[in-house]
């Protein structure tokens, strides 16, 4: 029987015009199709209603129109003198993992809209062909023929409303022309891509698909992290990317009361801005300059001025060019070093010194003998403050040098709330640039200082000298101590107690050396006890190790990716917490919001798995992670919703409604 | 100074679980056996020109080349040439595709393969070394050992055999090019086809 005999039989037989609003069914492994046809008839020039639906047996899937790695979009085509397909609407897919490989396509069902135009009145029908690819892990191609009535006259008439909103309810699920979702800019930065994507409000949900094939690695999560005005879209740039153009993008936010599904067209490659360089160079000497006013770090910067009324002018300066020299080499060196280590392998994040239960042992010493100077305990005065040994007293230049390297070690740690993101977003520039920031945070830094010791006719404004001078010095001991008492805090923790004892005995013998300084006039009787003292330390130095750090609290599971993705694949929201013992932030964070009953009860409540990745000590794969985040310095949070594979990254400083907003309604769920 | 070698150590490995082959940079050195037992190298091959295909007998996109014998001829064409022409086979132990040196042979003969060696590599090692993602993936070396040509075999990714008369073949292109001393034109494309299964 031919098609036209069908047709005419149908007509004889029910007695109504064939225009026949249906559904046309075909089939293939795995896969019931129907192609939908709710119209009777469609008025001539207007939109043709049609679509195609796919149901696929659980576990196998058809693709998006980016397959990803492997795989092919349903092809469709129609022959037809009375319409034209104009184009396929995609809904949004998900992220399908096949072993190393990620594809983008549908599971279960999909119903995709055709955007058919009736072109001219008249009567016949439209030849359709299908192809589709079904992939559970092995792939399966379909071929499907169909062939649909078609009538064009004056006006559409419906005859299968039910199917209309059956499409559109798919066609709500397709990218909407109108969005105030908008890519303001995009960068390349080494192996990644940043995008900066502008939406009206913080989105509860965030997800973004690569419209072209060979941009980004298909298989890489993207990270993502808001900032006032804009999502920062951060991935992995695939191999074989060229670096011209950044393509199209589907991308999914849901906003304050509305959900948008875009396809986003990247802008034109930016230019290199001078005027970013210029701000980011600003900031950090802003940040350079806040960071002399850090508990740690003032008081021996102040002691430093004051002792100035004793110097000429001339060395003044020289001392004042010579500190910021110090500082700002220390910053280069430190800048250096982090960018030859990450090009290495990426697995070093600022502040990271103090992952070396060593120095933090040293620096605890150092800070306790500079309070006991400050209290005059002993006679060297400031000398220590400038880590001069004796042989050099009276040579006070090397002195603001070494001023100068102590003031950035020890500011380091207090720079990551003020400069983390910055100092993050440096060290993914060219290392030229960055290194240009670094030597402006140095600058910075040193700039206060500088300009008292090039004009010390400023100093005549400051208070008399005096016996206040004397008091304020022994004040000063205080938050020595409070720093010395912090760092063996920290040390407690990378090893243990005995870490703790080994740093206290180390204090206890410098006391006793600094009292037998006067005591033991022979200089032999001096060198027996130094001798004794270094191999002393030789020998118990290497002990220094660091010992296993595990998170303390059991509503907190030890970080792992693997752990952090089994809690997602289970649809759990996850919480991860990067932090360390000697950052403070972090510990005013988890004070002050996450360890609160309240938001404690938040999390249970929403079933949110909670990780805690602690750097405390070196962990190459904490580094690695915050690198895949986009960071290299602590605290960072991140927050997965359920279902979603990307993380959201909240604000450096928490507050309880940072927290209380992730579960709002309407959020993330 | 130890711990610094460990981490390099251990972001190289992660480098090497799964890479893609970078046109323009040196091709990934791969040391396998074939289905007859016999060991290829990249480094053996220097000089020629190098052929990589990602078989898997029952993907339908190899079959879409292999059953209307369009790889065979291209295989044929440029064996003629004196283009080395090795079809890998990276399906694990298990999966889909998965042969045995035996069946391999009677695979390979029955399908007319004209290719100069079939090489097994079913711990995914190479295929991941050159980021290999769908059967068929196809990659063009040249006798510098650089990779030309990453991608798919031609222009079209349907499954349809009729479709390959029209279709722009890269990998053709690529030689053509290539031999005749001229820059290859399309130097990478997105492959299609089935996942490798690793």
């Amino acid at each position: 029987m031919t098609f036209r005999s069908i047709l005419v039989f149908a007509h004889l037989f029910f007695g109504f015009h064939f225009t026949q609003a249906k559904s046309f069914s075909f089939s293939g492994d795995h896969l019931r199709g129907e192609l939908l046809s709710p119209a009777g008839q469609v008025g001539e020039g207007q939109a043709f209603p049609l679509a195609l639906r796919f149901q696929m047996d659980p576990e196998w899937h058809v693709y998006w129109k980016n397959p990803g790695d492997s795989g092919a979009a349903p092809k469709v085509f129609i022959e037809s003198d009375l319409i034209v397909l104009q184009k396929i609407l995609w809904p949004k897919p998900e992220r399908i993992n096949v072993g190393p490989l990620t594809n983008f396509g549908y599971e279960k069902e999909v119903i995709l809209p055709l955007d058919v135009m009736a072109l001219k009145k008249g009567q016949g029908s439209a030849r359709v062909e299908l192809e589709w690819l079904i992939c559970k892990v092995e792939c399966i191609p379909g071929f499907a023929e169909l062939v649909i009535p078609v009538t064009i006259s004056a006006e559409t008439v419906i005859q299968d409303t039910e199917m209309v909103s059956l499409i559109d309810s798919w066609r709500a699920k397709t990218p909407q022309a109108a969005s105030t979702l908008q890519i303001v800019s995009w960068s390349l930065q080494d192996n990644f891509v940043e995008m900066k994507i502008k939406a009206n409000s913080e989105p509860k949900a965030f997800e973004i698909f690569p419209i072209d094939p060979m941009i980004v690695k298909n298989a890489v999560s993207p990270t993502l992290k808001w900032d006032i005005d804009r999502m920062t879209v951060r991935w992995e740039t695939d191999s074989n990317y060229s670096g011209a153009t950044m393509g199209s993008w589907l991308v999914s936010a849901v906003l304050d009361g509305a959900s948008e599904l875009a396809e986003l067209a990247a802008p034109p490659k930016a230019e290199f801005k001078w005027k970013t360089l210029f701000k980011a160079l600003l900031f950090a000497f802003l940040g350079g300059a806040i960071l002399n006013l850090m508990p740690c770090v003032f008081p021996v910067l102040s002691i430093k001025v004051l002792s100035f009324s004793k110097d000429s002018p001339t060395d003044l300066k020289i001392s004042g060019w010579l500190y910021t020299l110090g500082v700002v080499l220390s910053f280069l060196i430190l800048g250096g070093l982090l960018l030859i280590l990450r090009a290495t392998g990426e697995s070093f994040g600022w502040g990271f010194q103090l992952q070396n239960p060593m120095i933090v042992g040293g620096l605890s010493i150092l800070f306790a003998l500079i309070g006991f100077s400050f209290l005059g305990w002993f006679e060297v005065g400031d000398s220590l403050t400038r880590l001069s040994p004796r042989w050099t007293q009276g040579n006070g230049r090397l002195s603001a040098l070494g001023t100068g390297i102590l003031a950035t070690i020890i500011a380091t740690p207090c720079t990551a709330p003020f400069m983390g993101v910055a100092l993050g977003a440096s060290l993914t520039l060219p290392p030229f640039f960055a290194m240009v920031v670094f030597l402006s945070l140095g600058f910075g830094m040193a700039f206060p200082f500088l300009l008292l010791c090039l004009f010390p006719a400023w100093l005549k404004k400051l208070p008399r000298p005096g016996v206040w001078m004397t008091r304020l010095k022994e004040f000063f001991a205080f938050p020595m101590f409070v720093t010395t008492l912090w760092l063996l805090w920290v040390l407690g923790y990378q090893s243990g107690v005995e870490g703790v004892l080994l740093a206290v005995g180390f204090l206890l013998f410098t006391g006793f050396l600094i009292w037998l300084k006067p005591v033991g006039q022979k200089r032999w009787w001096l060198l027996v006890v130094w001798i004794f003292g270094f191999a002393m330390a030789l020998r118990t130095l290497p002990q220094f190790q660091p010992g296993p750090s595990t998170s303390t609290e059991k509503v907190w599971q030890n970080y792992s990716e693997e752990n952090v993705q089994n809690a997602l694949a289970k649809n759990h929201a996850v919480f991860v917490d990067f932090t360390a013992k000697w950052c403070i932030t972090c510990q005013v964070n988890k004070r002050t919001v996450l360890e609160t009953e309240s938001i404690q009860a938040l999390f249970k409540s929403n079933n949110v798995v909670l990780f805690q990745a602690d750097w405390t000590n070196h962990d190459p794969l904490i580094t690695q992670a915050l690198s895949r985040l986009g960071r290299n310095s602590v605290p960072v949070y991140a927050f997965y919703s359920s279902g979603q594979k990307t993380p959201i990254l909240l604000p450096e400083i928490l507050t309880s409604q940072t927290i209380e907003k992730l579960f709002q309604p309407g959020g993330t769920k | 100074m130890t711990r610094i070698l460990t981490i390099m150590l251990v972001s190289l490995s992660a480098s090497l679980a799964f890479a893609d082959a970078k046109v323009g940079a040196a091709a990934p050195d791969f040391s396998e056996t074939d289905m007859n037992g016999k060991t290829h190298s990249l480094s053996q091959y220097k000089g020629k020109w190098i052929v990589l295909e990602w078989f898997n007998k029952d993907c339908p996109y190899v079959k879409k080349h292999y059953g209307p014998k369009n790889m065979q001829e291209i295989q044929k064409a440029y064996a003629a040439k004196n283009v080395v022409w090795l079809s890998v086979i990276s399906s694990a132990k298990g999966e889909q595709g998965y042969l045995e040196p035996k069946e391999a042979q009677k695979v390979m003969t029955e399908n007319g393969s004209q290719a100069t060696a079939t090489l097994l590599d079913p711990d995914g090692n190479m295929g991941k070394a050159y980021g290999a993602k769908t059967t068929p993936h196809m990659y063009v070396i040249n006798p510098q050992g650089q990779l030309v040509y990453n991608g798919a075999i031609d222009d079209n990714n349907s499954a349809n055999p009729k479709v390959i008369a029209s279709s722009k073949n890269y990998i053709r292109a690529a030689l053509d090019a290539g031999l005749a001393g001229k820059p290859v034109e399309m130097a990478s494309s997105q492959p299609y086809g089935c996942s490798v299964k690793y």
